[in-house]
């Protein structure tokens, strides 16, 4: 099993992308080591102490999503299971059928899991026109494009690109100014926050303990798309729950430290509810969508450990690989070391199984994960998977090389043609040898020397 | 966890460099003149000093300034907690380019303020103004919430 779709998106990547991709990375990176070193007096025992709380989750998570619909049952938001994504899509349009006008704006504040089902294209086959609000994903959306990044959807692009788009879009006069450009933004989506009559979010946490939504964010569309529309749909993954809201502190200062290199992100919104009956303002319904698709599957099996993501994004800043391809190389909504594991685990190995081996191994991403996934681990046992189900070609032939190794002769005759064996036709095949260097030895051979020794 | 007893009286100077670091900043309410006359929305319970401002009443789309109450302050993380109820409307701290927020108690961290209670209402933690990076990750404050968050002590 090989890897040439990552290396052709890698080697079709533009210049100016590649520089982006790195430097916002390397950015990052930096201010990560430093927020969580102020946040935390022991970095290593905050990790420890948030993967056990969400195996905990995992363990017990049957128990915390009944008790997490009782308790949000009884403030009023309506609970709702959807095995797959066309089901989570069809409870969606249902609501929009029974409070929306056909053609109705539907303001999308930023979720992974509503780009997981392809939410957008359903809204729209039912003639709803879903909005996203937060700015990168607003770029992407009017580009025809897909996130990059979990965190940072347009990572990938430059204010050339945005620019351009704007102008196109007319959203203004032309500027490349990233503050002039937010602005143009910010006055188009105020207007979409006006006259969406349902915002659609994700979730970052649900806590079974009191049934209510948390939501953190920076930008501020978020709150607007929960709280200006008349209806507020949350579609979120069953292992989005937490226990109680003691747990809250570790997981938002990990969280917010992991992503962005914030103490705490601008937004942390704890959604109660439907609005009451003497508040001025707040959505009339709340309604929370759980979304299984493939992970109650993955709860079952050996990459179980997968489920304690929060979607930080910060395995894909540090990883080599993800920082030469980009997020578009993985092929999927979950890109870098965190995507490479949970696509497959989610859709099958059969289909996206070869991002396995878009990887060095060299741990950076278990290094800095806030919930200590064993992500190298698990991309050892993706590629062993896919070579025992006989999945792709393989790079290595183990079996010309186990015939040289096993006789005596042989493997003599090749150690004495070492020297000159780049020059011959390579016995261990064409691919495997054109990106390798053959190692050359100093000196002597081991052989000789015993000879001389002896 | 070990279960401590909140620290609620938190220390105010360490609240005003975080509010700076984020682009806030602590306020004293004579201050407040520079608002004087603007288009705004406010808490009911602050309608004696919106007169004392001469401050015109507007709606949530149109206002210039926002004037809030916080349940409490954050010290370590620089934030106001704010809980919807009929006295405000949610949207009067996030629509406004201004959001001026008083506050009488501050809790020293994130984990007093939790163990403290947050409030049983939908509530935002608000830690300075709207923010964000996602053009070639440079900052630009005022993205859709307000881009300044001024913070008043209560006497």
């Amino acid at each position: 099993m090989s890897v040439p779709k990552v290396e052709a998106f890698a080697r079709a990547l533009r210049g100016e992308v590649v520089t982006s991709v790195r430097t916002a990375s390397a950015a990052k990176v930096a201010s990560r080591v430093s927020t969580l070193g102020e946040a935390f007096d022991d970095i290593e025992s905050a990790r420890t102490e948030a993967a056990r709380i969400k195996d905990e989750v995992l363990d017990r998570l049957r128990d915390l999503l009944l008790e997490f619909e009782a308790r949000a049952t009884a403030r009023r938001i309506q609970v709702h299971w959807a095995s797959d994504a066309a089901e989570a899509n069809r409870v969606v349009l249902e609501i929009c059928r029974r409070v929306a006008e056909p053609g109705a704006i539907v303001a999308k504040a930023k979720s992974m899991a509503t780009e997981e089902i392809g939410l957008n294209s359903a809204l729209e086959g039912a003639g709803f026109r879903p909005i996203e609000t937060d700015l990168g994903e607003y770029v992407v959306q009017i580009d025809g494009d897909h996130p990059s990044h979990i965190v940072t959807p347009i990572i990938h692009k430059n204010r050339v690109d945005v620019a351009r788009s704007f102008v196109r879009e007319g959203l203004g006069p032309y500027t490349e100014d990233p503050a002039e450009l937010t602005m143009q933004a910010r006055a188009k989506l105020r207007d979409v926050f006006r006259q969406a009559s349902v915002g659609v979010s994700g979730a970052n946490f649900l806590i079974a303990e009191t049934g209510r939504i948390v939501l953190v964010e920076n930008e501020g569309n978020n709150r607007f798309s929960t709280t200006a529309p008349r209806v507020h749909i949350a579609v979120a993954g069953i292992e989005k729950l937490l226990p109680s809201e003691r747990e809250l502190p570790l997981f938002l200062k990990l969280l917010a430290g992991s992503a962005t290199g914030q103490r705490l992100t601008t937004y942390v919104h704890l959604i109660s509810g439907p609005r009451e009956a003497n508040d001025p303002d707040g959505p009339e319904e709340v309604h929370v969508i759980f979304l299984d698709n493939g992970r109650t599957r993955v709860l079952e099996g050996r990459y179980r450990e997968i489920l304690r993501c929060i979607r930080c994004g910060a395995c894909l800043n540090v990883c080599p690989v993800y920082r030469q391809v980009s997020g578009h190389a993985y092929r999927h909504v979950y890109s870098g070391p965190i995507g490479a594991v949970l696509a497959p685990a989610l859709e099958g190995i059969d289909a996206i199984g070869d991002l396995a081996k878009a990887s060095t191994l060299c741990g950076a991403c278990e290094e800095v994960c806030p919930v200590k996934i064993p992500i190298p681990r698990m991309l050892l046992e993706l590629r062993d998977e896919a070579a025992r189900a006989g999945l792709g070609k393989r790079d290595i032939p183990w079996k010309r090389f186990a015939t040289l190794a096993g006789s005596e002769l042989l493997w003599r005759a090749g150690l004495t043609l070492l020297p000159i064996a780049r020059k011959l036709p390579s016995a261990l095949g064409r691919e495997w040898a054109q990106k390798r260097e053959m190692p050359m030895r100093e000196g002597r051979s081991f052989r000789e020397w015993w000879r001389e020794r002896s | 966890m070990a279960v401590q007893k909140p620290v609620v009286d938190g220390d105010w100077e360490l609240l005003r460099i975080r509010l700076e670091s984020l682009g806030a900043e602590l306020r004293t309410i004579e201050s407040l003149e520079e608002i004087r006359g603007r288009r705004a929305i406010w808490d009911t319970r602050l309608a004696d000093l919106a007169i004392d401002l001469g401050l015109i009443a507007a709606g949530v789309w149109d206002a210039e300034v926002g004037l809030s109450i916080a349940e409490f302050a954050i010290g370590e993380t620089g934030s106001v907690v704010l809980a919807a109820g009929p006295e405000s409307a949610r949207l009067g701290s996030l629509a406004p380019p201004l959001n001026v927020v008083f506050v009488r108690r501050l809790v020293a961290t994130l984990e007093d303020a939790f163990a403290l209670g947050m409030p049983a209402a939908t509530t935002v933690i608000v830690t300075g103004p709207s923010r964000t990076a996602d053009i070639e990750g440079i900052l630009v404050r005022g993205v859709h919430g307000p881009g300044a968050v001024w913070v008043v002590r209560e006497p």
